[in-house]
């Protein structure tokens, strides 16, 4: 077996990327929402094509049969979960509802969180009613200080029942210190409440879910993976029947958001959630480690959004801070992939009120009505119908002709609600509308990495997604980043990613412990009890990896801690040097790597380990390594790009104006053709804008390779007020 | 000695140079645009490193901000936290301009942090601290960075910061002008030490969030200077400008848009800190053309309690209520201030004479929430513009706080968050408010879970839940508020204080017949052991109503007003915090029925209340409304009205003859109009 085949079922398209052989093909297909099976049997077919061989002779080959889904996202705003009940300590029944007060701005653009006069809760996934209180407290030091009160859990358990509950989700505070009333809840559930009366009525607890600290996200976290676990399971599981039934004979894997992929059944339904974008940053990771590039920033645009995220040191290990899954906060390792509101569908217009002030996103056309270039009645101007009317998107050959773009409805959209009100021409209006995405989208990605402690000028841009290579040149400038690397198959690069990634289960655990005590200054000594914790951990991973078939031996392990300086809100997340202590010198050595960490990210003038230093949680990853695809590297051909030119077109340009710009085939262009901008290349499910000042070269892995003719001016970071400050 | 012409003057933006306009002229086609976001990003990025490295609760409450000023102090845009003090950042700014740029013994230099706490000179009240930075360029100064929040204690004469029996000034902690703690880039340790030991009831807290916040500020004054290499200063300060003024410009053409008119309201505070009283403050507010004056003549005079605000504060509360409802999608620039003025009286309890105690002062200045609540409100269903219609919230905002050597061994002081955070947002037009919303001065902030509390203060949560009858009852209700009790766990005992108000007079919010929202009662319960009523199983109060209704926890139940002085709790002990709703929005009679039941199944009102005041009859097993008998009930209630009725002559005398009680009128003034008649002594 030799095939592998990776699938990233996207909200409009699915994408598929194949390898057979040294041949790799990939393509996409509308999603079909209604069935997702069908569009990805579709584009495996699609693919199987392309190689010239039968479907069947295709998955017969496959190895592997990896995909990361949307699914999770599509139910949730569907809103079609079970009816669940929630027991939750008697007293704290409001928890979900409350949701840290500000729930009403979690998941919204900073736009409407600033409407006050507007702003709403978002439907919960378990209303009021169905909240029960569950007499029983466990104190901060894991000590029951008052017993659960079995008689009034039959009672309202009873309550639940009646009212129509087909699984039960069970979120007691500290429960994670001490998970013993929510254990014996489910006991009494099982008894009580036997699946042969009434079928299944699964239990969901949190200390078994996320065993984390705060109940909250803790709650949310458990909510979600009952909500959406049977019919994710029945749906996914319905995909995998389909392809083993036409040959396909290995596990079909999931991708995860935490970085790596599991079989289905090993799968919660929480770590589907943005798999897609996380499987584009892997793929980043991998192919920045062909390179030789450690510092990489993942960059896809899309219809609607453009997704940002970071390799560093050759690793994607950022992670979200207070990841939010639709509306709700949960507490996940979740690898980091920022998102804004700026794609090919985001809307322009004019701010009257405010100098007539240019606004481009975050509202989208979506793909209904789309932009108006589609003729299916949206009128507003998006950034594509600014490509379109600057010359640069062919209207002739949108997604490789499947999208026939009408350009004098872009053209009119642009007039009436741009040009028009500014008294510019159409052509200004086009260019300030992709001048105000584009810098919108590089001063996120400054953002992204500034906060992160880097600088954005040290990394190389990956330029990915249906309008990722139209507009990076453009995004790279406000970034003032120098160097792009853009591929041929950008369109399903996440589906690409996927090919790159391990088996990886993650393991996290709540356990509070002084590295570097405040009131005593003395260091930890307990070793125990922290070994204890990475040990439990361990035991876990064996038992999945085991389930899975794969060899104890295999497996490699990565413990990272959630740590901070005594009394502070928010924890830092730092690879721990060891997995095990056993002298001061690994606490003294822990103790290093925190605060190297947390200068590196904040500032070293917070260091205040005077306040003591603590670990919050645990978090251990367990890791089978997976085969990579090969890059194949070709021969250098020639520098001229001539014979991949098609033809030439008026294109509009900031500096240059309206200039007859050549346009290249994607499918033409040689290993080692250099194109100077301005110029197009066109392929079959995206356009590459060679800026001018950009040139762009084919390298030995058929990618592009753009690189700006000049650099911006660096200013002098002030180091001294933070080296001379004394901690 | 206090230069109370600045602090007036300070909020307006300085009038734009010839140079700064010709600068601003110069812009290209979308610099506007592209710059000024990035400017907020750039403040954002200052914002997002204080609050990850602080501590103090207010950074996740959202009392904190990060702000960018032109080089003569003029707010250019900001993150917030609370839109307060990025209105207050410029008055220390100017002060330095004005009394240290020049002075040979301090000036103003690259590498320089000032920091103050002062609140005539730039915070609400002392709690406030803030790091200011200049921003150089080739010798220039181009800029400004400050980056503020607030923090729990002060090293007053109660813990706390906010000081509830403070008589003056005096009373209140470290009051620091804006003074320079540092010089080269560097902090100076014998300035922190100082703090520390002003601040010796929580030194931790003072070090590690003086620290993020000259963090915040440097990281700020380094972007600002690396877009300054790259596009030169006279880019930025057109920028700056064209920010400022372009702001102005949009705030007046919706000014316009609106219906001329004056729109009044009044409201009354209950305390003045150690004693509880009655307070008068009004608003008109006077709409014409493109202009709007804020008039809060006729307030109660000044008092010797902390209960009161200085100018300033009272003018910055009023920009949050602007800047989150009628100019929400507003860029944040002083320009917005620009075509508004304000009237404060001085020697009122809006601007109290400087040697006045003021640290409670966003518990004053906070009136004007429900004050242009309402009276915005008018304006905008008259004008309409009915979207921005919310009658906001209450006036209290605040939380207990605590003081005390926590289970770690560690002094801690800091308010209790999530009450904090779970204020009731007002009806809107067309729907209820939002059930415990958050907190009014910067409702984006967090309330912490329980296990965030309990690992860093020594308490045991009995509840924190919703509290029912709490909002506005009305067509559409306000949000709920939500009662809290914490038991006293593992330390022999704590301090509490509490500067929250409104237990016997609520600051009305309601609108159009809706009802205003409730007080907020505050109780403890002495001499008892919560944990062995709990290890012994059995029934428990699950909320304030509860609590008092069927106290099964033994002791001695102590009902008080919210203002509580400090006092000490111990082991075993509860103490109860609850938060009010918003208020409500139209008649009760035209709520639908069937809204009013999801409510009582919701807990978010009694049956009492369904009963007696929407007048809904329903089966109080299957919560199904009868409508009939509904019916019969509201059309006999609104006969009943006509008959309560009184022409308006007939209403108005006998209404004058209304007083309340001498004792409630001690603070108050001549009644009714509240002016002074007595003569306050400071000490």
């Amino acid at each position: 077996m030799s095939s592998t085949i990776d699938v990233d079922i996207g909200g409009t398209f699915t994408d598929c990327y194949v390898t057979h052989g040294r041949e790799r093909v990939w393509c996409k297909t509308r999603t079909t929402t209604y069935d997702l099976s069908v569009g990805m049997n579709e584009t495996i077919e699609e693919a199987a094509g392309r190689l010239g061989i039968t479907t069947e002779e295709l998955l017969a080959d496959a190895a592997i049969i990896r995909y990361s889904t949307t699914l999770a996202m599509n139910r949730l705003i569907e809103h079609k979960g079970p009816k669940l009940g929630l027991l939750i300590t008697e007293g704290f029944e409001d928890t979900t509802l409350i949701g840290r007060a500000s729930q009403w701005s979690d998941g919204v653009p900073l736009k409407y969180q600033r409407n006050i006069a507007g702003v709403d809760r978002p439907e919960p996934l378990v209303p009021k009613e169905l909240i029960v209180g569950v007499r029983e407290r466990v104190d901060s030091r894991g000590e029951i200080v008052r017993p659960l009160d079995e008689r009034d859990l039959l009672a309202k358990l009873q309550y639940l029942v009646d009212a129509g509950v087909r699984g039960f989700v069970v979120s007691l505070l500290w429960s994670f210190l001490d998970p013993a009333h929510e254990r014996r809840i489910k006991e009494i559930i099982e008894e009580e409440y036997h699946a042969a009366f009434l079928g299944a009525m699964p239990v969901f607890l949190s200390s078994e879910v996320a065993p984390r600290i705060y109940e909250y996200p803790r709650t949310m976290m458990t909510i979600l993976n009952a909500y959406l676990h049977q019919s994710m399971y029945e749906e996914l599981s319905g995909i995998g029947d389909e392809l083993r039934d036409r040959g396909y004979r290995r596990p079909m894997m999931m991708i995860h958001n935490t970085g790596g992929m599991a079989s289905v059944l090993r799968t919660s339904a929480v770590n589907t959630y943005n798999g897609g974008p996380v499987a584009g940053l892997m793929g980043s990771a991998y192919i920045g480690g062909v390179y030789g590039y450690s510092n990489v920033v993942a960059t896809d645009m899309g219809g609607t959004s453009f997704d940002i995220g970071m390799v560093a040191a050759g690793s994607p290990r950022f992670y979200q801070f207070m990841p939010i899954i639709d509306r709700w906060v949960v507490d996940a390792t979740i690898v980091d992939c920022h998102s804004i509101g700026a794609g090919g569908g985001s809307i322009a217009g004019v701010n009257e009120l405010i100098a007539n002030r240019v606004e481009v996103g975050p509202e989208s056309a979506g793909s209904m009505p789309g932009p108006a270039a589609y003729n299916q009645g949206g009128t507003q101007p998006t950034v594509t119908d600014a490509d379109v009317v600057l010359g640069y998107v062919n209207p002739d050959n949108f997604h490789g002709g499947r999208i026939r773009l009408n350009p004098r409805r872009a053209e009119r959209a642009l007039r009436d609600h741009i040009a028009e009100p500014l008294g510019v021409s159409v052509n200004d209006a086009a260019l300030m509308v992709r001048r105000i995405v584009d810098a919108n989208m590089g001063q996120a990605i400054r953002r992204e990495t500034v906060l992160k402690g880097f600088d954005p000028r040290e990394f190389i841009l990956f330029a990915f997604g249906g309008a990722g290579p139209t507009h990076c040149c453009g995004y790279a400038r406000f970034a003032e980043m120098e160097k792009i690397v853009v591929f041929p198959f950008a369109p399903t690069f996440c589906a690409f990613g996927s090919s790159t990634m391990d088996v990886v289960h993650v393991y996290e655990r709540s356990h509070h412990l002084h590295v570097l005590h405040p009131a005593t200054g003395m260091y930890l000594d307990d070793y125990g009890s922290f070994n204890e914790t990475v040990r439990g951990l361990r035991e876990e991973a064996l038992r999945d990896f085991a389930g899975e078939g794969y060899d104890p031996a295999e497996v490699t392990y990565e413990l990272e801690l959630d740590m901070k300086f005594g009394g502070q809100l928010n924890v830092k997340r730092v690879s721990s040097p060891l997995l095990e202590l056993s002298t001061n010198a690994d606490v003294v050595a822990l103790r290093h790597a925190f605060e190297r960490e947390y200068g590196d990210a904040y500032s070293p003038l917070g260091l205040n380990p005077e306040a003591g230093i603590e670990i919050h949680n645990f978090v251990l990853r367990g890791r089978v390594a997976q085969r990579r695809p090969e890059l194949e590297r070709h021969e250098f051909v020639s520098e001229d790009p001539s014979p991949a030119l098609v033809s030439t077109r008026e294109a509009h340009w900031e500096d240059l104006g309206t200039v007859p710009t050549p346009v290249y085939s994607q499918e033409l262009i040689r290993c080692g053709n250099a194109i100077d901008g301005p110029a197009i290349i066109e392929a079959e499910d995206t356009t590459v804008v060679i800026e001018p000042g950009w040139r762009y070269t084919l390298d030995s892995y058929l990618n592009g390779v753009m690189e700006r003719r000049h650099g911006g001016a660096n200013a002098r970071p002030m180091a001294a007020l933070a080296e001379a400050t004394p901690d | 000695m206090f230069d109370l012409r600045l602090n007036e003057e300070g909020i307006k933006p300085v009038a734009p140079s010839d140079d700064e306009l010709e600068a601003m002229a110069e812009l290209a086609p979308g610099d506007y645009e592209i710059y000024s976001e990035m400017m907020t990003i750039i403040v954002q990025e200052g914002k997002e490193i204080m609050t990850k490295m602080g501590i103090s609760s207010m950074l996740h409450s959202g009392d904190s901000m990060a702000g960018l000023y032109t080089a003569a102090g003029d707010l250019v845009t900001t993150v917030c936290g609370t839109y307060l003090h990025c209105v207050t950042g410029q008055i220390p700014i100017k002060f330095i301009l004005k009394y240290w740029r020049d002075n040979p013994s301090v000036g103003v230099h690259a590498g320089d942090v000032f920091y103050c706490n002062e609140a005539i000179y730039g915070g609400i009240h002392n709690p406030d601290q803030f790091a200011i930075m200049p921003i150089f360029h080739e010798d220039e100064l181009i800029a400004w960075s400050v980056v503020g929040a607030h923090q729990s204690e002060t090293g007053g004469k109660e813990p706390g910061g906010e000081i509830t029996t403070a008589r003056t000034r005096h009373d209140e902690g470290m009051k620091l002008t804006p003074i320079r703690i540092g010089e080269r880039y560097m902090l100076r340790d014998d300035l922190l030490k100082m703090m520390e030991n002003f601040i010796s009831r929580a030194p931790r807290m003072q070090v590690t969030d003086v620290k993020a916040r000259v963090a915040a500020c440097d990281r700020i004054r380094v972007r600002v200077q690396e877009l300054a290499v790259k596009r030169g200063t006279r880019f930025l300060r057109g920028l700056f400008r064209k920010m400022i003024t372009e702001t102005a410009e949009g705030a007046r053409a919706r000014i316009r848009s609106w219906n001329d008119g004056i729109y009044r309201h009044v409201v009354f505070i209950d305390t003045t800190g150690f004693d509880a009283a009655l307070i008068r403050t009004p608003v008109a507010l006077i709409k014409r053309g493109d202009h709007i004056v804020i008039d809060l003549t006729g307030a109660s005079p000044e008092h010797e309690g902390a209960f009161q605000a200085l100018a300033p504060a009272v003018r910055a509360h009023c920009a949050v209520h602007l800047y989150q409802f009628p100019f929400h999608d507003f860029p944040i620039s002083a320009g917005m201030l620009e075509p508004i003025d304000f009237k404060v009286e001085h020697g009122t309890v809006l601007d109290p004479d400087p040697e006045a105690a003021i640290s409670c002062s966003p518990l004053t200045a906070s009136v004007t929430f429900p004050l242009l609540g309402v009276t915005f409100s008018k304006m905008m269903f008259d004008s309409p513009q009915r979207d921005l219609v919310c009658g906001f919230a209450a006036s209290n905002s605040a939380a207990p706080m605590i003081s005390c050597t926590n289970q770690h061994g560690v002094k801690v002081t800091d308010f209790m968050g999530y009450p904090l955070n779970a204020w009731g947002l007002s009806a809107r037009h067309d729907r209820d408010g939002v059930d415990v919303f958050g907190f009014p001065h910067g409702p984006w902030g967090k309330a912490p879970d329980v296990e965030d509390i309990e690992n860093e203060f020594p308490v045991l949560h009995l509840y924190q839940k919703m509290l029912p009858n709490t909002c506005g009852f009305g067509r559409h209700r306000g949000g709920a508020g939500a009662a809290i009790g914490y038991a006293i766990h593992h330390v022999p005992h704590t301090v509490w204080t509490s500067t929250c108000k409104e237990s016997k007079v609520p600051t009305h919010a309601g609108l159009f017949g809706g009802y205003s929202q409730t007080v907020v009662p505050a109780i403890r319960v002495v001499d008892t052991d919560v944990f062995q009523t709990l290890s012994e199983g059995g029934a428990v109060p699950t909320n304030d109503i509860e609590l008092l209704e069927h106290n099964t926890l033994g002791g001695r139940v102590i009902r008080e007003h919210q203002t509580r002085p400090a006092r000490v709790v111990h082991r075993g002990e509860l103490i109860c915090s609850s938060t009010q709703g918003g208020g409500g929005y139209g008649d009760v009679l035209e709520r639908e029925p069937e809204s009013v039941l999801v409510d009582v199944r919701n807990g978010i009102i009694t049956d009492w209340v369904a009963r007696n005041v929407y007048r809904v009859a329903y089966d109080p097993e299957l919560l199904i409304v009868d409508q009939d008998e509904t019916e019969r009930l509201r059309s006999q209630e609104r006969a009943a009205r006509l008959n309560r009725g009184r022409p308006w002559d007939e209403f108005h005398a006998g209404w004058n003859l209304l007083e309340p009680s001498d004792r409630a009128l001690t603070y108050y003034g001549t009644w009714p109009d509240a002016r002074p008649n007595r003569q306050v002594i400071r000490i």
